[in-house]
């Protein structure tokens, strides 16, 4: 067996360690184009990132010589079918930086038209220099989240000191079982996307006990709820990532009252409040929102999982097989205009740390 | 003389009218003739002298008037060997001797190896004054002569031409032939040949693209580990391109890798990868011959649109027992075949087996080494077995069965425990990947008459694939175990096929074989069932996707023949026609064949041909690589067989009897392909999945130039093809066309065999090639921060839009005799022409800076993916 050791040695080295990596610049003639980008809230301002697609070679926008914000188009704002007014163009500090590049300011084109629920929302842009670029989407409306049924799986309570049964100080570790129920629109075809978020929150003003604070850790686990993986194939759900993507459809709900499972793991909640700042005490809490968003939102998304997160999709990352596009419907292909229809109930968590505390 | 003339009628009668040319008239039907002549010799007076035998049984029907004794004889002898001479008043009958052709009898037999039996395929038996037959797969021929003396001249490329003694053919017999392997010391000798297969076929034979690989040809193509394979001795042919380097992949024509039916021994094989392609299932020490048609096809072959393939495997040895043993760097496979019983029976069994998994166990040692709490074991090997038995009934019957098992297998398990603290978090995963064919079949074959073979095959084929992944989380508190949660995921597909069919070879005269023959295949589809079983606190649940099982039947029938009506003159024609029921609905085929051979001199023919193919079950591709995960599925709904019309022409020319000289041409339409559309993956994964597919049409056209050289210490070829392929499909690409990944517009292949003594043989193979297509995105654009993770968003572009860069390799092998077998060394890419097999988007490594706020800012650089550098390999195979 010692041949084969050496074998081994020999060989291993050639079959992993083989690949070579060169740069050079493929002899394909590109050009950029118009992207726009914007997600519509109702009842929030519309604005919009036009910006121009960019060759990979030339840059990235995280490099803040590298500008790729388009200063000379004219966007017009159409809503319901009727042309409503020209958007405006205005730098605003990081009001939307989804990509984390580091440009500390952006160029948004902005309307005066607050939009609602049901709008038609289209936008037309022409720039000299990239053309033209149509977009429209449809703001939904807010599904409401109906009910929330909470249950304690586990509870570890370590208060220090407690007054009226109201502790002022503590650590505690929980894990929450979570339905909110929510009743789906009959009708239409409605697509949704839900997040949770912690808070916590702390007081500017020191007390002689330090600063007040109330911080939460904690761990969604969203394999609960068989509609987030709906998209994934059971084969996929072995073989590719499917965490993070809480994105669904109503195609099995349609026009149902159904309530979204949530088991929230390993919270872990740091208390100390003895000024019993109310502002304190609320802003533990647990942020649920289910999000009605537009179809546009909803393909772009599960396109985003099926390039990066999909076997196809990463086997085209490799080269072995053709790359999975992001989903735009922008007339250029680039850029997403998308809706927001966002309902949030949130759970204060000191609430029901001290009902479960009472409860035991 | 035997004969016994006798006077029946002399009588004279006295009619004044009665001269020679004057006018009678008679009406009689189906009068005995020697009634007839009574009459006449009353109307006449004319003696009539004959034998009584020539009359017998003659009947005569007459309804003249007024004519004269000569129309009225010549109207009664026409047709006959009867002949009248007139002398005076004399008329005497005669029996006409007519020349007579000459009796003609059929010789036919079976040519085999001498020593081992093994029946040889592709034996050119030449007779003599251009009169010749090929060997059929079961080594059968059949060819029709004069009565008179003959020697059959037998030509087989690596074996000894064979001359046999003058026969004297009085009778049709059987006449069953040997021959034997050139020596190695002979094969050194420029010896002078009559022709060899590659001439025959290409001068010869009336079908283009066409060819028969020996198992000699793909021991001495040089390949990568050293692993001989039938499909990478192909890929060196011209028009036929290999896909991605290193992987057993075979695109003829510009068509797709489903569009080629491989065959094992008659019986369609569906899956033919192993390792992802890098090797096929086709293991060479269990082959005998392989027949390979690229351009047009013989009729009994349809199914698929682009190639067909029959590897026709080795009978066993009637006489002795035989086997080698190879060990390989990567794999090792064992043969063996010989008597059950002498001179009737004869087994052969040869096993292969890949040992990765043996070379990866000490890189999983240290991977799991160096980290405390994770430990990891990967395994993977594949493994063939192929057995036959074959036992001979008589000299004109023979019956076989075949076994072929082919499993490729991929096992991880993963686990984390934090070993060091006392409570840790528990996950144990495992995956486990297995897919792979088995084919059983039975035949027996039967010389009904010396011009009439026929063989019946019943059989039995199935490609399946399974993965099942499974992860289980928990905690371990101290030794206290508990894994909680369980979710476990099982995922196959498969096709099963039952298949019957009757095929013969007729010869009905030396310049005419008809083949004819009907089948039946039942299919059964199950394109994909998954099953997912969760376990986690009160859930317990069991979820199936599944798609339905499909059922199909599929008949054919053909008919096609190959006639030459004159020396300069071949044409090989037929048709198929197939029926294909599948839920309720009936697809029909027809698919003719044309293809002709004009010998405008002895060296120098040309040839044209058309054909048309259909094809009723696809797979679907995701990938450049063959996954197992890729389901065969069959046209269903409203989609069409996919067919094809191909026109071929070629101009073939022999040099000396050494050089072979071909050119052909080619443009081929296909009809009703099926590929993913664009952004299905959008629809939910329940959506049936014919539902993501887009029906389109495609083109390929070139021209394939070949020169070989097949006799002597150097042999080999030099090959050229230029190749146009593109596609249209309704949603994809917005409708438009586009070039198919594997245009590979310019292709060389130089194959070079040089025997340099007893003990060495040298081997070098160049390939350079236009790169592959591929679809690469260079514009990309600002991402809209919606999703969970942020990426780069890439801006749509038209599909295989880039073409990689040329491609170019060579690979040397060196083979050594030894008393007892044979080393071989090989280098693939010896020069270390690392190729680009793909290309990436990343950041360059040197070319960095920071800005004033201290951030890194990265150049970003499309960079490209080179795999395989020079690979050395060694392996000794030990025969016995």
């Amino acid at each position: 067996m010692d041949i084969l050791k050496h074998i081994c040695a020999a060989l291993l080295p050639l079959l992993f360690c083989t690949s070579c990596i060169t740069d050079f610049e493929p002899d394909i003639e590109s050009k950029s184009v118009l992207c726009m980008d914007a997600t519509i809230t109702p009842g929030d301002s519309i604005l919009l990132y036009v910006t121009r697609t960019w060759r990979w070679s030339d840059g990235h926008p995280n490099d803040r010589k590298f500008n790729i914000e388009v200063d000379d188009a004219d966007v017009q704002l159409i809503v319901n079918g009727q042309p409503r007014e020209r958007l405006k163009k205005k730098v605003i500090v990081h009001p939307w930086n989804p990509g984390e590049y580091f440009s500390d300011e952006q160029l948004m084109y902005v309307a005066d038209y607050i939009p609602r629920s049901g709008d038609c929302i289209r936008f037309e842009a022409v720039s000299p220099t990239y053309g033209e670029a149509q977009a429209e989407v449809t703001v939904p409306f807010p599904v409401e989240i109906d009910k929330t049924d909470i249950r304690f799986v586990d509870f570890h309570a370590y208060p220090s000191e407690a007054i009226d049964d109201v502790p002022e100080a503590g650590e505690y570790h929980m894990e929450l079982d979570l339905k909110l129920w929510f009743t789906d629109p009959a009708d239409q075809t409605n697509y949704y996307d839900f997040t949770a978020k912690s808070r916590g929150g702390y007081s500017t003003e020191e007390s002689i006990y330090g600063y007040n604070h109330f911080s939460v850790n904690c761990w969604f686990d969203y394999e609960r709820e068989p509609l987030f993986t709906e998209h994934v194939s059971a084969l996929e759900s072995a073989l590719g990532e499917t965490w993070g993507y809480t994105i669904f459809s109503d195609r099995q709900i349609s026009g149902k009252n159904y309530p979204l499972s949530l088991r929230v793991t390993d919270i872990s909640v740091h208390y100390s409040n003895p000024g019993r700042d109310p502002e304190v005490r609320e802003a533990g809490c647990l942020e649920l929102t289910l999000k009605h968003v537009s179809e546009s939102y909803y393909k772009h998304v599960l396109s985003l999982w099926e390039a990066n997160d999909a076997l196809v999709g990463s086997l085209g990352g490799i080269g072995l097989a053709d790359p999975v596009f992001a989903w735009s419907n922008v007339s250029t292909g680039a850029g997403l205009v998308s809706a927001v229809a966002p309902f949030t109930v949130k759970i204060p968590l000191m609430d029901l740390i001290v009902e479960q505390m009472k409860n035991q | 003389m035997s004969r016994r003339l006798t006077l029946v009628f002399s009588m004279m009668l006295a009619v004044a009218a009665a001269a020679y040319g004057a006018g009678i008239t008679l009406s009689v039907r189906n009068m005995p003739a020697d009634k007839v002549f009574a009459s006449l010799m009353k109307e006449t007076g004319r003696n009539f002298i004959y034998s009584s035998d020539l009359l017998r049984g003659m009947k005569v029907t007459l309804n003249v008037k007024d004519a004269s004794l000569k129309s009225v004889l010549d109207d009664m002898f026409r047709g006959t060997d009867i002949g009248y001479r007139v002398k005076g008043k004399n008329i005497t009958l005669f029996r006409v001797e007519r020349p007579k052709a000459p009796k003609r009898v059929t010789v036919s037999g079976f040519v085999r190896e001498a020593g081992t039996g093994e029946a040889l395929a592709g034996v050119s038996v030449y007779a003599g004054n251009g009169v010749g037959v090929m060997t059929n797969p079961q080594g059968f021929y059949s060819i029709t002569l004069p009565v008179g003396e003959v020697s059959l001249k037998l030509n087989y490329l690596g074996y000894q031409s064979v001359t046999t003694e003058p026969i004297a053919l009085t009778a049709s017999r059987q006449l069953d032939l040997t021959m034997e392997p050139e020596p190695a010391a002979e094969m050194l000798q420029e010896v002078t040949v009559v022709g060899t297969p590659g001439k025959a076929q290409a001068l010869n034979a009336s079908e283009i693209g066409a060819m028969n690989v020996t198992k000699a040809s793909i021991l001495s193509t040089p390949v990568i580990f050293g692993e001989s394979d039938v499909i990478k001795t192909l890929q060196l042919e011209p028009g036929v391109s290999a896909g991605v380097e290193g992987m057993a992949g075979m695109y003829v024509h510009g068509g797709n890798a489903d569009e080629n039916l491989y065959m094992l021994d008659n019986i369609p094989l569906y899956q033919v990868n192993h390792f992802g392609g890098l090797f096929s299932a086709f293991n060479t020490e269990a082959l005998r011959s392989v027949d390979f048609y690229k351009s047009s096809f013989p009729a009994k072959y349809d199914g698929r649109l682009a190639s067909y393939l029959d590897v026709h495997t080795k009978d066993g040895s009637m006489q002795e027992h035989h086997g080698s043993v190879k060990l390989g760097l990567t794999s090792v496979s064992a043969n063996v075949d010989g008597p059950i019983w002498k001179d009737h029976t004869s087994y052969s069994v040869a096993v292969r087996r890949s040992w990765y998994d043996v070379l990866t166990l000490p890189a999983c040692a240290i991977l799991s080494a160096i980290s405390n709490e994770e430990k990891l074991s990967f395994g993977y090997a594949f493994t063939d077995l192929n057995a036959k038995i074959n036992h001979r009934f008589s000299p004109r019957s023979r019956a076989y069965v075949m076994f072929y098992y082919g499993e490729d297998y991929l096992r991880t398990t993963q686990t984390w425990d934090e070993k060091d603290v006392y409570c840790s978090d528990l996950d144990r995963m495992k995956s486990n990947l297995r897919w792979g064919n088995i084919v059983a079949s039975a035949g027996w074959n039967y010389v009904l008459t010396p011009k009439l073979f026929g063989e019946l095959t019943g059989a039995f084929t199935r490609y399946s694939s399974s993965l099942s992944h499974s992860e289980e989380t928990g905690w371990r508190e101290g030794d206290v175990v508990d894994y909680s949660t369980y979710d476990k995921v099982t995922s196959r597909n498969n096709i099963h096929d039952w298949i019957l069919k009757l095929d013969f070879d007729w010869h009905p005269h030396p310049t005419h074989t008809v083949s004819f023959g009907a089948g039946y295949t039942r299919h059964s589809f199950l394109p994909s069932r998954t099953e997912r079983v969760l376990r986690s606190g009160e859930v317990n649940s069991i979820t199936t996707e599944s798609v339905r099982t499909y059922h199909a039947n599929e008949m054919n029938i053909y008919a096609g023949g190959d006639w030459r009506p004159f020396d300069a003159l071949r044409v090989n024609y037929g048709l198929h026609y197939s029926l294909f029921n599948i839920e309720g609905r009936t697809h029909q085929g027809l698919s003719p064949r044309l293809s002709a051979r004009w010998k405008i001199t002895p060296d120098l023919t040309v040839k044209g041909g058309y054909s048309r193919t259909v094809q009723y079950v696809h797979q679907l591709i995701q990938s450049s690589i063959s996954l197992p995960t890729d389901q065969w599925v069959p046209v269903v709904g409203d989609q069409k067989p996919q067919t094809a019309d191909k026109v071929a022409l070629g101009a073939y020319y022999s040099l000396n009897n050494t050089y072979t000289f071909s050119v052909e041409g080619y443009w081929k339409w296909m009809r009703n392909l099926l590929e993913y559309a664009d952004e299905y993956y959008l629809l939910p994964p329940e959506t049936q999945w014919d539902a993501k597919l887009t029906p389109g049409c495609g083109t390929s056209k070139g021209i394939d130039f070949k020169v070989a050289k097949e006799t002597g210490r150097f042999t080999g070829h030099v090959a050229y093809s230029l190749l146009w392929a593109d596609r249209q499909y309704a949603d994809k690409n917005h409708g438009r066309p586009f070039p198919a990944r594997f245009d590979n517009r310019h292709k060389i292949n130089v194959m070079v065999n040089w025997k340099i003594n007893k003990k060495w043989e040298a081997s070098a193979s160049w390939t350079g090639m236009s790169g592959n297509r591929i679809t690469l995105p260079t514009q990309l654009w600002y991402d809209p921060g919606i999703g969970p993770w942020h990426y780069d968003m890439l801006l749509s572009t038209d599909v295989n839009n880039y073409r990689l860069p040329f491609y170019h390799r060579l690979d040397l092998s060196f083979r050594r005799n030894t008393a007892h077998g044979y080393w071989t060394f090989s280098l693939y890419n010896a020069y270390c022409n690392m190729n680009t097999i793909a290309v990436i988007r990343d950041y360059a490594d040197n070319d960095s800076y920071y800005d004033e706020y201290y951030t890194q800012v990265l150049k970003p650089v499309f960079q490209k993916v080179k795999l395989i550098p020079i690979i050395p390999s060694v392996s000794y195979t030990w025969i016995f």
